[in-house]
């Protein structure tokens, strides 16, 4: 061997060894660095430091945005983390930048969105840091209320869909809006591959599905996805025939009431809430028919708070893998960040795999919302949700009661009794096909009956 | 007659009349005049208004939109209709029951009177919301656990009780109505001279025909009034309707205007709100001027002869066990199984059945989460201070709105006594919607109360004016002026005889009033509910009412039973310490 290449071959070999030391020091060095609740968080999710490789660049923000931060009061943030979730999340924050506090209040979404509204309309600013506005993106930036975050350094760092062009909101987080069910009360074999199905699986049916009035979150991506006639034939046969029950609870009460046995299984309900729970050992599943209802949850900044520059170093770190991570091991919410896209950092990752996504983005919430909105209340209120008209119900069946002279009326309905009150003016009798009083009516007769249901009137009483 | 003594007796004549209408009786007039009627105004204003939101209110903007979209509204007459029998069901119930309490311990030989006595005012310690969420777990028609015990005995295929109806409505709300009404009518049991059922009996009269035409009619004012300011409570109150009515799509007036300003994919419709409100203003003018009426006929019915007057105890004899059982049973459902099973809730990791599993999963996770929690640190100091303020303010405000009544010949006392009363006939939620409108407006004009401590405390103490006033009223009125006057002419100065002759004698008022807008301030949602604009001014009944709509039940069983244990505690201890005896609402009642 030539001894020129000897020494090349030698300096080579030093200098990888060299390269290799160093970068070994330099791995010890920031894995030296991490505060001990980061360390913790990847213990807990048994994931390794290089995880975190480029951290130190997306934290860094302008010195004086720090020092600003350092004089500023609490950063007031509205978001949606229960107690124990927020203890998580806010450690590494904590250590990281003590010099920043952040009250977390986790409020209604009337408490953030409206309210905050209406005080910002006022010239008062109560939240600094707003999340998960859903539709009141739209009068927020209408009234001109939203920061520009786009000079924040890891605005970018979002998936473009995530981020709005015009820098006004940036996502927090993704949610998977599919279904959750009691494992006990449903099985496997039970659970329906689309969302179709979900109208001929009949152990679903007759109020074993409890649903909250949240379609923004299920129907509107769906409608984007599957179009408006699809969107609208599946409303219409999930309440004239699957019949769910209508609740006015949120989304995470609802798995609480699937847990219990309320009903089978609640829709829409997000992975991250199941898993918590099924950590627990409650029995609660996640499943999703296709396509795969998604959303972002977005954060703003509110126009003149009273901690800008902390608010945006806590957005910044919020979208750092760091805070990301941190956010995942608190709630098990799936991360914006495009480095942990494939990391597997989704509960029931794989129910969803492979399966067709249909988005939400907030401007879908401006332009079709509205639409949608429209379907949805209209059969909604059919279907005897809040302030709804009561459908009336026709029934062949036999008088078993008929008291105070034909006034009340009680019959079986599919093994149960029912009653129903008979009106002199608005009751409409035939009996043998002729008009009637309630008078005639007698125990025994074979009447269809059309009601508003147990206990309320009859409209029409047609009697053999 | 000289120039000079024509001077002179003008200016004696102005000063008479200056002292006449003295400068602090208007003071108050126009302060009571402006906190009550003030919201009252812009609630009828705001229902005109086309606005998207309060802020933007204009009078170009007015219309009668509201009235149009909410009136010929169809729904609107069910809601009504089920107003109209949630409030009578209650109300009959609550009474009912309160009355065969306060006969029991008035008027028969049922054993453990004192425990009696003590018992049944402690369930005022425990919050409606609270109870109507224990109860919810108890009797829920799928889940509830007394439902599931039930079906599995039986053999059920459904639940035989539901919770989530006007029954269910009636039957808790008639419960809550129980300790108010029981403290009002065992001072009218008591103060009935027996002589006069004595001498029925004598005049061979049979008990039930004694009881309809002496008893009952010797009642009646009294009992009217009793009627009619429970009635009002019922109507007033929102968390039992909100907590059992909403999840069913059972609708109260107080429920449907919540549920207008919380809608959840569209920005609330204010305007529809106040309009749909407009019923309450009506029922509340109608209503004070019914009490005001039946009040001020009440001394044609002169129950209390001074003489020889000794309570008449009737022997119950075999029924005494029944009796007891059934005070048993209304304390079991008013406050022991409620607490009870929030405090099983609390221990669970995640809503189970009472089953051997369930104990065995047990843990303080938790209660440790709100011990750990900051924003819980913030709710109770919020709480704290709110509570003080509201307490303290509504003894004040009140016992000077009293004085006015009771001891001036201010021309406008009747007026001031009337528009007192008003607030308890309107809804926490329709109050918090019509001081939201004041708040909003004042906030234009740089008076920063939205959002703050002061906005929640501030509407809490114009609607405890009705129960303050009462208390206070009842309470001077059994100060002679005799005091006064030998104070005023030893000497004393008009603060003097305040601070010596008034103060101690009222003391027991004061605090009995205190305790008691104390312990409705720290329970109710209704206002907060709107006023509330973020941690700021979060209080605790937000907090559990938050908790609860997203479904952390097992937290809500944390801080309801700490709540609870809390209210008990204290309410023991001022009762220990004599408070409690013969407060504001029981001589009150005893006037009335």
């Amino acid at each position: 061997m030539p001894k020129w290449i000897r020494s090349v071959f030698c300096s080579l070999a030093i200098a990888v060894s060299v390269a290799a030391l160093s970068g070994m020091l330099a791995f010890a060095a920031q894995a030296a660095e991490l505060p001990k609740a980061t360390k913790d968080m990847l213990a807990v999710l048994k994931l390794d430091a290089s995880i975190l490789d480029g951290l130190d660049q997306e934290l860094k923000v302008p010195a004086s945005w720090i020092a600003r931060a350092k004089k500023e009061q609490p950063v007031r943030y509205y978001g949606n983390f229960a107690l124990d979730e927020w203890l998580i999340f806010y450690k590494p924050f904590q250590a990281r930048y003590p010099f920043i506090k952040i009250n977390h209040s986790r409020t209604s979404r009337v408490g953030r969105v409206e309210k905050s509204l209406i005080a910002f309309k006022q010239g008062r600013v109560f939240a600094d840091i707003i999340a998960a506005i859903g539709p009141g993106i739209k009068p927020f930036r209408e009234a001109g209320a939203l920061v520009d975050l786009r000079d924040i350094p890891n605005f970018t760092l979002a998936h473009p869909k995530m981020r709005d062009k015009d820098g006004l909101w940036v996502g927090e987080k993704l949610k998977y809006w599919c279904m959750a069910y009691n494992t006990t009360l449903l099985k496997e074999k039970d659970l329906p591959k689309r969302w179709e199905d979900i109208l001929t699986t009949k152990i679903l049916h007759k109020g074993n599905i409890g649903i909250s009035n949240r379609p923004h979150n299920w129907i509107l991506p769906l409608w984007n996805t599957n179009g408006e006639a699809w969107t609208r034939n599946f409303i219409h046969g999930l309440f004239s025939t699957a019949r769910p029950q209508l609740r006015k609870e949120g989304a995470r009460a609802l798995v609480v009431l699937t847990i219990a046995g309320e009903f089978h299984a609640a829709i829409p309900a997000t992975p991250y809430r199941v898993a918590g729970y099924a950590k627990k050992g409650a029995p609660i599943g996640w499943h999703c028919p296709e396509p795969v209802p998604v959303t972002i949850s977005t954060l703003v900044v509110i126009k003149g708070g009273r901690a800008p520059y902390a608010a945006k170093v806590f957005i910044n770190w919020f979208l750092s893998k760091e805070g990301q991570l941190a956010q995942y091991v608190s709630t098990k919410a799936s991360p914006v960040h495009k480095d942990l896209q494939d990391k597997g950092l989704v509960q029931y990752g794989d129910k969803i795999k492979g399966l067709k996504i249909a988005l939400r983005t907030p401007e879908s919430l401006i332009r079709v919302f509205p639409g949608v909105l429209k379907v949805w209340n209209d059969g909604w209120m059919k279907a005897g949700g809040p302030m709804a008209a009561k459908t009336i119900i026709k029934v062949k069946t036999v008088l078993t009661a008929v008291k105070r002279g034909g006034r009340r009326l009680a019959f079986k309905v599919k093994g149960g009794e029912h009653k129903a009150k008979v009106s002199r003016s608005r009751t409409e009798v035939l009996i043998g096909g002729k008009p009637g009083s309630r008078g005639k009516l007698k125990v025994g007769m074979a009447c269809e009956i059309a009601y508003l249901g147990d206990g309320n009137e009859a409209r029409k009483i047609a009697c053999k | 007659m000289t120039a000079v003594s024509v001077a002179q007796g003008m200016r004696d004549f102005a000063s008479r009349r200056v002292s006449a209408m003295s400068l602090w009786h208007w003071f108050v007039f126009l302060v009571v005049g402006g906190f009550v009627m003030t919201p009252l105004v812009f609630l009828v204003l705001g229902s005109f208004s086309l606005a998207e939101l309060p802020t933007d209110i204009s009078l170009s903007n007015l219309g009668f939109a509201n009235y149009e979209e909410v009136w010929w509204d169809p729904d609107t007459y069910r809601v009504l209709n089920n107003t109209v029998i949630y409030t009578t069901g209650a109300t009959a119930f609550g009474i009912t029951l309160a009355a065969v309490l306060a006969w029991l311990v008035e008027r028969t030989n049922i054993p453990g009177k004192i425990w009696i006595y003590a018992g049944v005012p402690m369930t005022l310690a425990m919050p409606g919301m609270l109870q109507a969420m224990a109860w919810v777990l108890l009797l829920s028609p799928r889940i509830g656990f007394l439902n599931r015990w039930a079906q599995a005995l039986l053999g059920l295929e459904s639940a035989p009780i539901n919770i989530y109806s006007l029954e269910g409505m009636i039957f808790i709300e008639g419960l809550r109505l129980v300790p108010t009404a029981f403290l009002m009518l065992v001072p009218l049991l008591r103060a009935m001279d027996p002589a006069l059922e004595e001498a029925a009996a004598m005049s061979g009269a049979t008990p039930q025909a004694t009881m309809r035409r002496v008893t009952l009619r010797l009642m009646i004012p009294g009992l009217l009034a009793v009627v009619i300011y429970q009635a009002m409570t019922a109507l007033e109150v929102f968390e039992v309707p909100g907590i059992l009515g909403l999840p069913s799509g059972i609708y109260v007036f107080s429920t449907k205007i919540y549920s207008i300003l919380h809608s959840v994919s569209t920005l609330p419709a204010y305007g529809q709100a106040n309009a749909l409100a407009m019923i309450y203003v009506f029922i509340a003018v109608g209503a004070t001027y019914l009490y005001a009426r039946v009040i001020s006929h009440s001394e044609r019915f002169t129950i209390i002869t001074g003489k020889g007057y000794r309570p008449r105890e009737l022997d119950i004899g075999r029924w005494r066990g029944w009796a007891l059982g059934l005070v048993g049973l209304f304390l079991t459902f008013s406050i022991i199984l409620p607490f009870l099973v929030l405090l099983f809730v609390s221990f669970l990791p995640y809503l189970q059945q009472p089953v051997w599993a369930a104990f065995q999963s047990m843990s303080f996770e938790h209660y440790e989460t709100l011990w750990r929690a900051p924003m819980i640190r913030t709710v109770m100091w919020n709480t704290l201070i709110m509570v003080v303020l509201t307490s303290t303010l509504t003894v004040i405000v009140s016992f000077f709105v009293s004085l006015v009544i009771v001891r001036s010949k201010f021309w406008g006392r009747r007026i001031l006594d009337q528009m007192a009363f008003m607030p308890h006939a309107i809804p926490g939620i329709v109050m918090g919607l019509a001081f939201l409108w004041v708040f909003l407006q004042a906030g234009k004009y740089g008076i920063p109360i939205h959002g703050g401590i002061w906005a929640i405390s501030l509407a809490f103490t114009v609607g405890f004016m009705a129960y303050g006033t009462r208390s206070m009223n009842a309470a001077i009125l059994q100060i002679h002026k005799d005091l006064e006057e030998a104070a005023q002419v030893s000497g004393a100065r008009q603060w003097r005889t305040m601070w010596r002759i008034f103060y101690p004698l009222m003391l027991p008022t004061f605090v009995g009033v205190w305790i008691w807008a104390m312990l409705h301030a720290v329970r109710i949602a209704g206002k907060p509910l709107i006023l509330y604009e973020g941690a700021e001014n979060q209080v605790l009944a937000i907090l559990i009412w938050n908790m609860w709509d997203e479904g952390n039940i097992e937290g809500v069983g944390a801080i309801g039973a700490l709540m609870i244990a809390g209210l008990l505690i204290i309410t023991l201890g001022l009762r220990l310490m004599g408070f409690g005896r013969g407060t504001a609402i029981q001589k009150d009642a005893g006037n009335n």
